[in-house]
């Protein structure tokens, strides 16, 4: 078995089975990152090519600093934000109705381990992308306001209210699902 | 809104969970195509850079005047090779000017009278291929 190391030397050589290796073995993780950055299926495998093909031309980059999982994950949220930032991807016209998000207030959290993990998927699919994605970085990625509003090009203040509003907006779809 | 922070608790549970069924050997088809495509394009670039660089560099020399000629002999060699060119073309020259019908020669001549050295002259028909003529009584004497 061949170590991550040597994988991903041999992947910087440009090694071609080498790099079918590391695809192969991040392949399901960085579709899961994919999905969860984009509309439907279709977008979610271009960012999947796009993506890959990004780290097999940058792998130089990479210092192992992080693990390759971290840095393969930062460089396919870069191209998701990257490609909806030039218009590539569609907004969705999800209308959001004010009475249900009163409605919403009284949490789900007592069914919270009963919802398989493609319904939660799904219904963060159908929420807008400025909700999605500050969501996504903050509850996902773990990063910081400070992070998400230089990486938005927005205000933390929109972070915290998109933050704010995303979670009541799934709320609201997870209890209506 | 604090009390729906159970919502990322449930977004990380959810995204931990990998697409296995979404991916299949297509995906990696169309990666791969795409980085051979990247790799041909970078032959097709340095191919490209290289004929440009042999093509100057031809256009380069090919724009040099043709200096050999002009560049002074140096070794006693090649000033010696020189000469004998040059005498070969002399003779040639001589053989050519000697086709001629009538042709006056001025020499120096050794006048054996007043032991000096004088000009004579002498009218002679060449005959094409003697290329040798001796001064004899008849040269005039300048």
């Amino acid at each position: 078995m061949i170590s991550e190391e040597e994988l991903i030397q041999r992947c910087k050589n440009n090694d071609q089975s080498a790099q079918k290796m590391l695809f192969e073995k991040y392949a399901n993780r960085m579709m899961a990152v994919c999905m969860r950055y984009c509309k439907n299926r279709e977008d979610a495998k271009d960012l999947l090519h796009d993506g890959f093909y990004k780290v097999f031309v940058n792998i130089k980059k990479f210092k192992g600093d992080s693990a390759i999982a971290t840095w393969m994950t930062r460089v396919f949220i870069n191209l998701a934000l990257n490609s909806q930032r030039i218009g590539r991807n569609k907004y969705d016209h999800y209308e959001f109705d004010p009475a249900m998000e009163k409605e919403s207030v009284v949490a789900v959290s007592e069914e919270i381990d009963t919802i398989a993990p493609e319904v939660v998927l799904a219904a963060l699919q159908q929420l807008p992308d400025k909700y999605k994605i500050v969501l996504n970085m903050y509850a996902v990625e773990r990063m910081s306001h400070k992070e998400i509003a230089k990486k938005l090009g927005i205000t933390e203040g929109s972070s915290k209210s998109r933050l704010s509003r995303g979670r009541v907006m799934l709320n609201t779809l997870l209890k209506h699902n | 809104m604090d009390n729906l922070q159970h919502i990322d608790e449930l977004l990380r549970k959810a995204s931990q969970a990998p697409a296995n069924a979404l991916v299949n050997d297509a995906d990696w088809v169309v990666v791969e195509r795409r980085l051979k495509q990247r790799k041909n394009r970078i032959y097709a670039v340095w191919f490209f850079l290289a004929l440009i660089s042999v093509g100057s560099l031809g256009l380069y020399f090919g724009s040099l005047p043709q200096t050999n000629s002009k560049i002074p002999l140096t070794s006693e060699a090649e000033i010696n090779l020189n000469k004998g060119e040059k005498s070969i073309q002399n003779l040639h020259k001589s053989v050519v000017s000697q086709t001629d019908i009538k042709e006056k020669k001025y020499r120096i001549a050794k006048v054996s009278n007043s032991g000096k050295e004088k000009i004579t002259a002498h009218t002679d028909t060449i005959v094409f291929g003697t290329a040798n003529h001796l001064v004899s009584d008849k040269d005039d004497i300048l």
